[in-house]
């Protein structure tokens, strides 16, 4: 690994770069990123390939009847589980074509026998583009993960842009069972928490432009806009393509979690055992969903490097 | 005594009667000659008797100041020249012919109108000698108060008095071929007659070098010319690395570590 301090011109002076400087062009290259992310998501309707997530809910068990008495509760039928899955996020990795490095691609450096010398790829990659990644897949959800996504429980969050609904916690609705609705119909959920897919903005900052090499071999301050194309292919390539460990990359399985766990939720109880008389010929039974809701499972977005 | 003619008509008695008379009246007896004549023709006999005549006869010989001198018959008259000044020949017939020495001496000076030239001296009371266009050589020194001429040759140039050779400041000394100089004597004495001079120097050469003036107007730096050199006076691609002090290289190498350009530049 080779971190490499760049040069910029500083009043016709060569000078190295701060450690400061240095963060300054790792953080625009995440905001190269944040604007242009090689790695997405999107909301589907469903068959999204991050896979699947389930959310369970208890609803009542199937009503019994009997004509000359009502049903024990050892003969009506118990609440039962049931299982939404949610795969509704789909990650899409666009394929980049970088500049290459032609000897000169890069910034100069100072080397150790003070003589100056344009970084490598591997150089780039060990002083701006990999820093990037590691920022980018922490679990912050700052501007400094700008074009990254995570869940939260809320519609609105500064600093995020909301995708769409990935996952709902949702759970019997016991106050919507009665006694005189038996035979109560046997899902009757509510929607305890929606969960939702955020992208995070990233923010522009100023930078020192670094000094390159020219095709004549002079040396000259990168303009603005060319350094900003390079740093947003390499830092595209590297998320979508990275052959060394920085590709960047969501699951529900692998990585950092990214946001709000998404609740799988349910009421825990065995049964609540209702009666309902019609007349003489009608006695009815039906156990409805009750308990404590309990943590089923949380799913977690998680982003990673590979 | 008539001449004898012998027409073509005349008949050979005729011819007979006039040789006849011509042998025995008009030449003569042979055997009547005198006894002092020994030649045995006619000819001879004449030749002979203009000899005796001639030896017996005198002539005068006249000079410049009428001196007279007899040169009587049989007599030699004997023309001398003078050594280094005039030959007489003798021949026949009768010739005495003078002439001038290739080397021709006289004693005092020889003159040609107010020419005079004379031992150790060529004068002309004109105050002037010319030699038109032709070449004067000597191999010896040619001295003068004024030495006036559109060449003038020899193989050295010395003053009369003072050591100084001195060209007019009207003048000038155009030297077209070589001039060659001892080993630093080229001095200028600049505007100002004084005690200091400027002296073009050279350092005593081991083999031939040449110093060239480039066709440019300008001055001349020296090791004493301390910071005068400007940016002006040197060319282009002109100074390389072995001209700076205490050099130091910058070199800028591709992401690959092949160097692409070498800088150099004076160190502290």
């Amino acid at each position: 690994m080779a971190v490499r301090t760049p040069l910029y011109l500083d009043s016709g002076n060569l000078k190295d770069f701060t450690t400061a400087q240095v963060t300054e062009i790792v953080n625009q290259v995440i905001y190269q990123f944040s604007i242009s992310p090689s790695v997405s998501l999107s909301i589907l309707g469903s068959g999204g390939n991050l896979g699947s997530i389930a959310d369970t809910r208890l609803q009542a068990g199937a009503s019994a009847t009997n004509v000359s008495a009502f049903p024990g509760e050892g003969s009506t039928a118990e609440p039962s589980v049931v299982t939404v899955n949610y795969s509704k996020i789909n990650q899409t990795v666009n394929a980049s074509t970088p500049t290459a490095d032609d000897g000169k691609a890069f910034p100069v450096y100072r080397t150790a026998s003070n003589d100056i010398q344009a970084m490598s790829l591997q150089d780039m990659k060990d002083t701006f583009l990999h820093p990037a990644i590691d920022s980018l897949v922490s679990g912050s959800t700052g501007t400094a993960q700008g074009g990254t996504y995570h869940v939260t429980t809320s519609s609105s969050v500064a600093g995020s842009t909301n995708i769409g609904t990935c996952f709902l916690d949702t759970r019997a609705n016991t106050g919507a069972y009665t006694t005189g609705g038996i035979p109560e119909a046997l899902d009757q959920p509510t929607t305890i928490t929606t969960y939702y897919l955020q992208q995070l903005a990233g923010t522009d900052n100023t930078y020192q432009l670094p000094v390159q090499m020219r095709s004549d071999n002079d040396l000259q301050e990168y303009s603005e806009t060319d350094f900003e194309t390079l740093l947003s292919s390499w830092i595209r390539q590297t998320a979508a393509n990275s052959a060394d460990g920085y590709s960047l990359r969501y699951s529900y399985t692998t990585g950092t979690n990214r946001g709000s766990g998404m609740v799988d939720g349910r009421l825990n109880g065995s049964g609540n055992y209702q009666q309902r008389y019609i007349n003489t010929d009608d006695y009815r039974a039906q156990e409805f969903p009750n308990g404590t809701a309990t943590t089923i499972a949380t799913h977690y977005l998680k982003i990673g490097k590979s | 005594m008539a001449v004898r003619n012998i027409a073509v008509t005349d008949t050979l008695e005729k011819f007979r009667t006039e040789f006849n008379a011509l042998t025995a009246n008009d030449f003569g007896d042979i055997a009547n000659l005198s006894g002092s004549i020994s030649a045995t023709n006619l000819v001879g006999a004449m030749n002979e008797t203009i000899s005796i005549a001639t030896s017996t006869a005198g002539w005068k010989m006249r000079d410049s100041t009428s001196t007279t001198q007899l040169v009587g018959g049989g007599d030699i008259a004997t023309f001398l020249g003078s050594s280094n000044q005039i030959n007489a020949v003798v021949s026949a017939p009768d010739t005495l012919t003078l002439s001038l020495n290739n080397t021709v001496e006289v004693t005092t000076s020889v003159k040609a109108g107010t020419l005079t030239i004379a031992a150790g001296s060529i004068t002309d009371t004109s105050g002037t000698i010319s030699i038109g266009d032709e070449d004067l050589t000597s191999t010896g020194t040619i001295t003068g108060a004024n030495v006036v001429g559109t060449t003038v040759k020899g193989n050295q140039l010395e003053s009369r008095s003072g050591n100084v050779v001195t060209v007019p400041s009207s003048e000038t000394l155009k030297v077209d071929g070589t001039l060659q100089l001892a080993a630093s004597n080229l001095k200028f004495e600049g505007a100002t007659s004084n005690d200091f001079e400027t002296t073009l120097a050279v350092t005593d050469p081991t083999a031939d070098r040449t110093i060239t003036f480039p066709d440019l107007s300008g001055t001349v730096l020296t090791t004493g010319s301390d910071n005068s050199i400007t940016e002006s006076l040197m060319a282009n691609d002109a100074i390389g690395q072995a001209e700076l002090k205490s050099v130091v290289t910058l070199i800028l190498y591709n992401s690959s570590g092949v160097a692409q350009k070498t800088l150099y530049g004076a160190g502290a």
